[in-house]
C-alpha cells in the first residue's frame, strides 16, 4: 500500500471518456445549429458556392469543434491545480504570519476534496486563494487550465463558494430573491436558472420558505441558502468553507447527502471543515494542513487504512500488578483506566496476532479477563495523530513534512 | 451585453426588494427631509419675520433639494461599500464574475434614477410648501447632474473603500455630508479655485439656470466634466489602492 502525499501525482476523480462526451458535446438543436451557422457565414463572408460553402463548412466544423474539445479536453483532469502557495500576512513586521507554506496539489472533476486542519493552519486562506478573494504572495493557482491572477474574472465565473466568517448571503431577501440575484452576479437570468433553483429548494427543503425573508431562518437553513445560491449558476469548482458549522447533526447529514448528490454533476467540491465525521462521510480524498503546510494528501480509505492501528479494550478483574503492566509494555503502547468492577487497559497493537501473546502474560500473571472489545481507528485519531506530530507519512521515512 | 443586463436587472429586483422590505425607513426618509426643511423654511420666515424675498425661497428650494442629491449620490457609493463590508457579503461581492465594480456602476445608477426620482418628490412637495413655483427644464438638470456627479462618486468610491480597510468610518463620512452643503451654496462660477470642490460648479450651474434663467458655453460644462473625471479617477485609483490593501490583508470578511 503506497499511499500518495504532496507533490505526488493523484490520480483519483479522473472522468470517463463517456463522461466527457456528455459534458461538452452539445445537444443536437445547438451542435446543428453551430454547423448552420458557419455554412451561412462561409456563403455570405466567402462569397463562395454552395459546394464550396460546404466544403469550408466541414473544415472550419471540425477546426473548431476539434479546438473546443482539446480546450476542454485539457481542462478536465485537472480541475484545479495549486503550485507552491505562500500566502502571509504582514511581512514586514516581525510579528508576520505565514498562512500558506508553499504547498501544491492538484484536484480532479468528480472528486469532493476535504481540507483538515487545526485553526490557523490555512485552511480558508487556501480557499481564499483559489477564490481571488485575497492576493498571495507567491506561487500559481490555475482554475479550469487559467490562471486566476491573469484572468480573474474568467476564472470567478465557474467558482461558487460559500466562506467561512461571511454572511454570504442578503438577510433581507428571501431564498428565492437570494438565488436570483447570485445568478444575477454570475451574469445569468432568472429565466436561465428557473429549474435549478426550484430543484435546489425542493432537495435542501427550502420549499416551503422560499418566499420568506432569510432573516428569520435558523443558522441551518441559512447555511443551505448560501449552498443554493453558490450553485445557482451551476460553477464547476465549488468551495465550501466550514459548511457545517455550527450544524446540527440532523441538518448536517442531510447536507453531506446533497453535497454528493450536486458531486455526480461533473464538479469538483472542496470542503475544509472541522467536523471530521463529515469530511470522512462526504469525501473522497482528504488533505490536512498544519502550520500553513500540507502534511498528508489522499484518499479517506487509504488514511484511514495506513494509519490504522488496532486498539483493543481489555477488562481485567481488579488492578494489574506492575510487573504484568511492565511486560505489557514490551509489546505494546497501551493506557489504564480503573473503575469499580475492574480496569480496562487499552492496548495499541500493530497486529492483532500480538494479541495472542498479551493473552499469555495475563494468563501468567492469573488476571481474570472479563471482556474483550474492539475500537476502531477513524478519521478524527489519524487527524490528531498527524497534527500533533505523532504521526508518520509513509515515504517520508516516518519524519513529519 | 446579455450577462450585464442580467447583472443590472438582479441589481434592480435587489434595489426594489431592500426598498420594499425596508419601507419604514424609504418613508421615513421622505418625511425626515421634509421636516428638516419646513424648519428652514419657517426659521428663514422668522429671522426675516416674514419678508422673505422670492429669489432667497428659489435659491433655498434648489439649494436643499441638490444637497440631499449631493448626499444620495456621495451615500450610494461610500455607504454601499461600508453597509456590504458590515453585513458580511463583500467577499460574495467579489466573486461577481463581470467584476465588482459593474456592481457598483449599476448601483450608481439606479441610485442616480432612483435620487432623482425622490428629489423631484421632494421638490414638488416643497413648491407646494411655499407656494412658490419654479420653471425647471427637466432634461437639461439631468444632464448637468449626470456631467458634474461623477465627481461626488469618485469621493463615494474612496471614502468607501477607506471602510474596507479601517472598517469603522461613519464619523468621518458624516461630516463629509455635512461638506456637501457648503459644496452646494459656494459659488463656482465663473471659474475659480472654488470650482474645483465636487460638485460645486454642476450645483452652481442648475441653480443659476433655474433662478436666473443663466446660460452658459460649451466649454463650461466641459469644464465641469473635466473636474468630475479628475475625482471620478481620483476615487477610482484610491478604491483599487484599498481594495488590493484589503484583498492582501484578508479584511473583506471582518465585520
Amino acid at each position: 500500500m503506497k499511499a500518495r502525499f504532496l507533490h505526488g501525482k493523484n490520480l483519483h476523480g479522473h472522468a470517463s471518456l463517456g463522461t466527457i462526451m456528455k459534458h461538452f458535446i452539445p445537444p443536437p438543436p445547438i451542435f446543428v445549429k453551430h454547423i448552420f451557422n458557419i455554412f451561412i457565414y462561409n456563403l455570405v463572408i466567402f462569397r463562395c458556392e454552395m459546394s464550396s460553402g460546404f466544403l469550408l463548412t466541414v473544415f472550419f466544423s471540425f477546426v473548431t469543434f476539434q479546438r473546443g474539445y482539446q480546450d476542454k479536453e485539457a481542462s478536465l483532469e485537472t480541475a484545479l491545480s495549486v503550485r507552491n502557495l505562500y500566502k502571509v500576512y504582514n511581512p514586514k513586521r516581525a510579528d508576520k504570519t505565514v498562512a500558506v507554506d508553499h504547498i501544491s496539489f492538484d484536484s480532479h472533476f468528480g472528486e469532493i476534496l476535504g481540507i483538515l486542519g487545526p485553526n490557523g493552519s490555512g485552511k480558508t486562506s487556501t480557499i481564499k486563494s483559489i477564490a481571488s478573494i485575497i492576493a498571495y504572495e507567491e506561487g500559481e493557482i490555475t482554475v479550469l487550465g487559467m490562471d486566476n491572477r491573469q484572468k480573474r474574472k474568467k476564472v470567478i465565473r465557474h467558482i461558487g463558494a460559500v466562506l467561512e466568517g461571511s454572511r454570504n448571503i442578503y438577510w433581507t431577501m428571501s431564498p428565492v430573491e437570494n438565488m436570483i440575484y447570485f445568478a444575477g452576479l454570475k451574469g445569468m437570468s432568472r429565466k436561465d436558472v428557473k429549474e435549478r433553483m426550484e430543484r435546489y429548494l425542493h432537495l435542501l427543503d427550502l420549499e416551503d420558505v422560499a418566499r420568506k425573508q432569510v432573516r428569520s431562518f435558523s443558522k441551518g437553513m441559512q447555511q443551505k441558502v448560501a449552498i443554493a445560491c453558490a450553485l445557482i449558476s451551476n460553477p464547476e469548482i465549488v468551495l465550501l468553507d466550514e459548511p457545517t458549522l455550527g450544524l446540527d447533526v440532523e441538518t448536517s447529514r442531510k447536507m453531506q447527502s446533497f453535497i454528493k448528490e450536486i458531486a455526480k454533476e461533473q464538479r469538483h467540491i472542496m470542503i475544509t471543515s472541522h467536523d471530521m465525521r463529515f469530511i470522512e462521510k462526504t469525501c473522497s480524498r482528504v488533505l490536512i494542513m498544519k502550520k500553513g503546510r500540507l502534511i498528508a494528501d489522499d484518499s479517506v480509505k487509504n488514511l484511514n487504512r495506513f494509519f490504522k492501528k488496532q486498539v483493543f479494550k481489555l477488562t481485567v478483574k481488579d488492578h494489574p500488578p506492575q510487573a504484568l503492566l511492565d511486560e505489557l509494555a514490551d509489546h505494546c503502547e497501551f493506557r489504564i483506566e480503573n473503575h469499580q468492577e475492574g480496569t480496562d487497559l487499552f492496548l495499541i497493537l500493530n497486529d492483532s496476532q500480538t494479541l495472542y501473546t498479551l493473552f499469555d502474560i495475563l494468563r501468567r500473571f492469573k488476571a481474570v479477563l472479563l471482556g474483550v472489545d474492539i475500537i476502531n481507528d477513524d478519521l478524527e485519531d489519524i487527524f490528531l495523530k498527524l497534527v500533533s506530530g505523532n504521526g508518520t507519512i509513509p515515504g517520508k521515512g516516518g519524519e513529519e513534512s | 451585453m446579455k450577462r450585464y443586463l442580467n447583472l443590472f436587472a438582479a441589481e434592480t429586483m435587489k434595489n426594489i426588494a431592500e426598498m420594499r422590505r425596508y419601507l419604514f425607513d424609504t418613508l421615513s426618509a421622505v418625511v425626515i427631509f421634509y421636516i428638516i426643511f419646513l424648519a428652514m423654511f419657517f426659521g428663514l420666515k422668522g429671522l426675516t419675520k416674514g419678508q422673505v424675498s422670492a429669489e432667497t425661497l428659489d435659491q433655498m428650494i434648489i439649494g436643499y433639494i441638490l444637497w440631499t442629491f449631493a448626499m444620495t449620490s456621495f451615500q450610494s457609493t461610500s455607504y454601499k461599500i461600508y453597509e456590504e463590508s458590515q453585513r458580511g457579503t463583500l467577499e460574495q461581492l467579489y466573486l461577481c464574475s463581470l467584476g465588482m465594480e459593474w456592481t457598483l456602476i449599476f448601483r450608481l445608477i439606479l441610485d442616480f434614477v432612483f435620487s432623482f426620482f425622490f428629489s423631484a418628490v421632494m421638490l414638488l412637495i416643497t413648491m407646494l410648501t411655499t407656494g412658490r413655483w419654479l420653471s425647471i427644464n427637466i432634461p437639461y438638470v439631468f444632464f448637468v447632474l449626470l456631467v458634474s456627479l461623477p465627481a461626488l462618486w469618485g469621493i463615494g468610491l474612496a471614502f468607501g473603500s477607506l471602510s474596507m480597510v479601517f472598517k469603522k468610518t461613519t464619523a468621518f463620512m458624516s461630516i463629509i455630508t455635512f461638506g456637501l452643503i457648503g459644496a452646494v451654496a459656494l459659488n463656482g462660477y465663473p471659474l475659480s479655485p472654488l470650482s474645483f470642490i465636487p460638485f460645486t460648479a454642476g450645483a452652481t450651474t442648475i441653480r443659476m439656470s433655474i433662478t436666473g434663467g443663466a446660460s452658459f458655453p460649451v466649454s463650461w460644462y466641459v469644464t465641469i466634466a473635466l473636474i468630475s473625471l479628475v475625482y471620478l479617477t481620483a476615487g477610482i485609483i484610491i478604491f483599487k489602492i484599498f481594495e488590493r490593501e484589503a484583498r492582501k490583508k484578508n479584511l473583506l470578511n471582518q465585520y
